[in-house]
């Protein structure tokens, strides 16, 4: 048997964890702002992202949970913690969520079964380890303005033009904190996306052209 | 340096490569005999000097590495030429299994940083041995479980915790690995601890410019702890464990 490579891209393996694993749980819905789990929980589920989006945080030593990513469809959460046996950060729901149950017993099973389902499992922690790697890099590498540029191309995936508006998946706090910067910080930085056609009204941005702000992010990447 | 121009791989190194040893960089020490048990037969091994490149952004993405000794990091180079140290990996971790999984090409640089020991495995082994059996290779998932989370703490540092204070922390964590009792010091208590570490890969590691990581030295000097070659004295531990615990946000 030979393993398709094509089988390994990010937008296929997050396709192939919905229809392999989708059958094997139970489907329930979450109300937005549901902590599924919290840092330090037993790992006794691991849930599957049909529709809605999560977000992870963890707690530092001191301040409040910082966010780390979130979470669309097909992503897992809970795989990285296999090993530990305890959750790593804790999932908030961001909108209302269409979840799956799993068992770890069911993914170590799921693991042993096949060889392209061993794959899968381990690509979707690569997916989730590329992310990390991308978010660190620019993290460091990214100013405040363009680490928002790249926030809020990530909400719209493959779009290349045309005006696209769009309801920021969370609060302004919480998006500073996501962004690692203050709020005055991200206010000043969305007053200055205007004139690379980004205009906010409350929780509701307008990009007029994706592939212009793109550009100015890959600009802003190159004077960093 | 390609690991196809290598003589086949010889006798597994002696037991001095124990991970615990000098782990400082290694980001927790990932190392499973397990997956190296599946994977030591069918991999070959790279002798590297410091700063030798393993492998360079936009070369194919065709195998992985394990770490048996020494230090390797991961960075970008920025337009300018500086280097963006991404991640430094130590005895035990293994890396570019992402990027050979999901990518053609490696989106990073990988260099040696110490002299290194490296096992190399291919995509086509990898394969080989899903193929034979996926169970087997349970022990990767896990080790990658644990990277994901080693790295999602590191991403919440850099985006909650100000630089200086990075700083401080990673100095401290290094401080209490070699004197675990270090938390419990009174006040006054002085400390000296070897790192074996180059200041530039302290900075990547914290996430600094080089330049920005000389001004914090240059403010922890001010605080009577000095970072010289290696070498780590600190006038009052309590002072850089404080350091260490501020509450500052990013930005300070």
């Amino acid at each position: 048997m030979g393993i398709n490579l094509d089988l390994l891209s990010e937008q296929a393996i997050l396709g192939a964890a919905l229809t392999r694993l989708s059958p094997l749980g139970t489907a329930f819905l979450a109300d937005e702002g549901s902590v599924l789990y919290r840092e330090g929980d037993a790992l006794d589920t691991l849930y599957l992202v049909q529709d809605g989006s999560v977000m992870t945080e963890v707690m530092l030593s001191s301040g409040p949970a910082v966010p780390v990513d979130i979470t669309g469809r097909g992503g897992v959460l809970g795989l990285s913690d296999l090993g530990e046996g305890t959750h790593g950060e804790t999932a908030r729901t961001l909108s209302p969520c269409r979840l799956i149950r799993l068992t770890p017993g069911q993914v170590h099973d799921l693991a042993g079964s096949s060889a392209e389902t061993a794959l899968l499992l381990v690509g979707l922690l690569s997916v989730g380890l590329r992310h990390r790697i991308r978010a660190i890099a620019d993290q460091r590498s990214l100013s405040a303005r363009g680490r928002l540029m790249a926030f809020l191309l990530s909400l719209m995936p493959g779009r290349r033009s045309g005006s696209v508006t769009m309801r920021l998946p969370v609060s302004k706090t919480t998006l500073a904190a996501h962004l690692g910067i203050t709020p005055q910080s991200l206010s000043r930085s969305l007053r200055s996306l205007r004139d690379d056609g980004v205009t906010v009204r409350g929780a509701l941005v307008t990009v007029a052209d994706p592939a212009d702000l793109r550009h100015a992010m890959e600009a802003e990447r190159d004077v960093a | 340096m390609s690991p196809d121009t290598l003589a086949p791989l010889p006798a597994p190194l002696p037991a001095d490569g124990d991970p615990g040893a000098d782990d400082s960089c290694s980001m927790g020490g990932l190392f499973e005999t397990d997956v190296l048990d599946i994977l030591m037969d069918r991999s070959r091994r790279l002798r590297l000097l410091p700063g030798e490149s393993l492998f360079a952004q936009g070369d194919p993405a065709d195998r992985f590495f394990l770490i048996r000794d020494g230090k390797v990091r991961l960075y970008t180079l920025e337009p300018g030429g500086n280097a963006v140290t991404l991640h430094v990996f130590g005895p035990g971790d293994f890396f570019g299994l992402p990027a050979m999984l999901g990518l053609r090409h490696y989106p990073v640089n990988g260099d040696a940083v110490t002299e290194a020991v490296v096992d190399v495995i291919t995509r086509s082994t990898l394969f080989a041995r899903l193929e034979e059996d996926g169970g087997r290779l349970m022990p990767l998932l896990t080790s990658l479980g644990r990277r994901h989370r080693t790295m999602t703490r590191s991403l919440a540092e850099l985006k909650g915790i100000s630089a200086f204070r990075r700083v401080c922390l990673w100095l401290w964590r290094e401080l209490e690995k070699a004197i675990p009792d270090a938390g419990t010091h009174p006040a006054g208590t002085p400390a000296a601890i070897c790192l074996h570490v180059p200041h530039y890969v302290i900075a990547g590691a914290v996430g600094l410019t080089p330049e920005n990581f000389s001004r914090a030295l240059r403010r922890l000097e001010k605080l009577g702890i000095h970072l010289h070659r290696g070498h780590l004295s600190v006038g009052d531990t309590a002072v850089l464990r404080q350091m260490a615990a501020a509450d500052t946000s990013p930005e300070d």
